[in-house]
């Protein structure tokens, strides 16, 4: 049974929380004679639900607050939550939908977001995909920093695997949040930057052309950014559990690495928690 | 070996049982809490775990927590997010994760809230009062009878801190609350601190606010501390569960124990959280109350 009250008061309730507070609203409403009126009420609703919902979004979108500062942060936020459709509990997939609301915003909201930004070290277009790049960084850190370590095989037992006669047949996989990243941007140094709060803004870029950057958790669940070596870039763009570890070495064959090296590279890194997994099947 | 205590509902569902003894004291699990707790394994009745943190949480190291310490103690859930008072549909999804840690914990019960918090997918993230009158009453009783036939078991449904009531209404909040469990069979859990800070807030008497609850209703309480803030008008208390447990609510507490009877007692402190220590002070202080009850009831 539907009860027209009810979804008439929930639907003034939420367009009052989301936009303005709707008059119907205010005169359903008797405060508590400590309130002045039924907005006053209204506010502390407000901020209990933006508190629990996108207010987090502060504290996982850092490298996008230090490239765009905080006002222009709290503007795009605030945007986020008046147009949202809903808000997810999981602040994974809120952190997600924020990330997909920048990469959507029109030309105009993006240079309107940039404006405090320093043009006379970034072009326009720089700026818009810094902040693009930036929210994007923020997303994955978060993601991988939520991993679940605990259904993946321990370091120890990983290289006590390597150690076994048949070595050679297991398929190195790292964890599956874990993201390979080609950009311009020098996202490693992109990323130090906003964490340590750096008064350069300035965007640093990978002077010899896109390279490739590892993202992901170490073994205290926090999220690294580092750029690959070549041989780390090779050998990781098989780490998906499909190759085996002969095939691997294999591989680095024609860049010139031999089996030994290859195999320590592996090893080098199951102690640094990029591989989380040595299949013994091809799944 | 923890004394079985069973309480029959009114329905045709499978008794409401809990393994824990009446006279119990227990403490929220929260994130601010969970290092201490994981680590220290302090002497306790029962911990309360909100289901929303199992969906919210997939991973990390509260969830690894969370899942150590709810197999290390006793466990109550209590919900926040089940929204039975909202005109959307019923999140049957949440409603089968229940059902499923209801049967991996057999010593607990199920709680949520008199009131609607989410509308489809928005979340307010906040206990919103429902208007109390006959209307609202059918409605909730349809939910609550969906909502238990999906669980399996009568829930518990607490009675919230608000600041505002409506013109519509019709009911006094125990009024409403005495309709829905008498058709339901479900039960109140009673949480002291919003009796109070609902009274003094609207200059009512909370003594004579709890007389007009059934007696028979209540299978549980809660204990927080509420914030005096100063509004446009003057003082309110503001129900944000980041302080001490106030003395008038401790004197209404043991009113209610003399009323209602002694059942699990849980304190809940989630905001400005103090060292595990001093909670802990707070959950002797529930021991101290039941003591007179401890042994006596057991069913």
């Amino acid at each position: 049974m539907r009860s027209p009250q009810i979804v008439r008061l929930q639907q003034q309730f939420l367009a009052s929380l989301h936009d303005k507070p709707r008059q119907w609203l205010i005169d359903q409403i008797i405060p508590a004679p400590g309130f002045e009126n039924a907005e006053e009420i209204l506010k502390i609703y407000l901020h209990r639900a933006k508190a629990r919902t996108v207010d987090p979004l502060n504290s996982i979108y850092n490298c996008l607050r230090w490239l765009i500062g905080e006002a222009a942060l709290h503007k795009l936020i605030d945007k986020f939550y008046a147009d949202s459709m809903g808000e997810p509990l999981n602040s994974q997939t809120m952190a997600t939908e924020f990330g997909a609301f920048i990469g959507n915003l029109s030309a105009e909201e993006m240079r309107d977001a940039t404006s405090d930004m320093d043009k006379t070290i970034e072009s326009e277009s720089d700026a818009c995909t810094a902040m693009v790049s930036a929210a994007l960084l923020d997303w994955r850190c978060h993601w991988v920093a939520m991993i679940e370590h605990r259904s993946e095989e321990n370091t120890a037992v990983l290289n006590k695997k390597l150690m076994h006669r048949s070595s050679m047949w297991l398929r190195p996989r790292m964890n599956k949040t874990t993201r390979l990243c080609t950009s311009g941007i020098a996202l490693d140094s992109f990323w130090e930057k906003a964490q340590a709060n750096s008064t350069d803004k300035s965007i640093p870029h990978c002077s010899d052309g896109p390279k490739t950057f590892l993202i992901h958790a170490d073994q205290a669940h926090k999220p690294v950014v580092r750029d690959l070596s070549n041989d780390e870039d090779h050998l990781l763009n098989h780490c998906d559990g499909t190759h085996t570890i002969a095939s691997l070495c294999h591989e680095a064959k024609f860049y010139g690495r031999s089996k030994e090296q290859t195999v320590e590279l592996i090893r080098k890194l199951i102690d640094e928690g990029v591989i989380r997994n040595l299949d013994d099947l091809l799944i | 070996m923890m004394a079985k205590v069973e309480m029959t509902a009114s329905t045709a569902l499978k008794p409401l049982s809990t393994g824990l003894i009446r006279a119990s004291a227990g403490l929220n699990l929260c994130h601010e809490n969970a290092d201490e707790l994981y680590n220290q394994r302090p002497e306790l009745d029962f911990i309360q775990i909100h289901p929303e943190h199992i969906i919210q949480e997939e991973g990390g190291t509260y969830r690894e927590q969370l899942d150590a310490l709810r197999h290390h103690y006793n466990v109550i859930l209590h919900g926040f997010g089940l929204s039975i008072g909202s005109s959307a549909p019923l999140d049957r999804d949440y409603l089968l994760l229940v059902r499923d840690l209801l049967e991996e914990h057999p010593e607990a019960v199920f709680s949520d809230h008199f009131s609607w918090s989410s509308l489809s997918k928005h979340h307010f993230h906040d206990l919103i009062p429902l208007i109390q009158n006959k209307e609202t009453v059918d409605y909730m009783v349809e939910r609550i009878d969906t909502a238990q036939e999906i669980i399996g078991s009568p829930i518990l449904l607490e009675n919230i801190s608000s600041y505002m009531r409506y013109k519509e209404s019709t009911m006094s909040e125990f009024e409403f609350i005495n309709e829905i469990t008498k058709k339901t069979g479900c039960y109140v859990l009673l949480d002291v601190n919003n009796i109070w800070c609902n009274a003094v807030n609207f200059k009512e008497d909370p003594l004579a606010v709890i007389s007009t609850l059934e007696k028979d209703s209540v299978k549980g309480y809660h204990l927080a501390g509420c914030s005096l803030e100063h509004m446009g008008n003057g003082p309110v208390y503001i129900d944000y569960h980041k302080e001490a447990v106030h003395e008038e609510v401790w004197t209404l507490y043991k009113n209610c124990l003399e009323r209602f009877g002694p059942w699990p007692t849980l304190l809940e402190w989630e905001n400005n959280v103090p060292k595990l220590e001093r909670t802990l002070e707070e959950v002797q202080k529930i021991n101290k109350y039941l003591r007179p009850y401890a042994g006596g009831v057991e069913s």
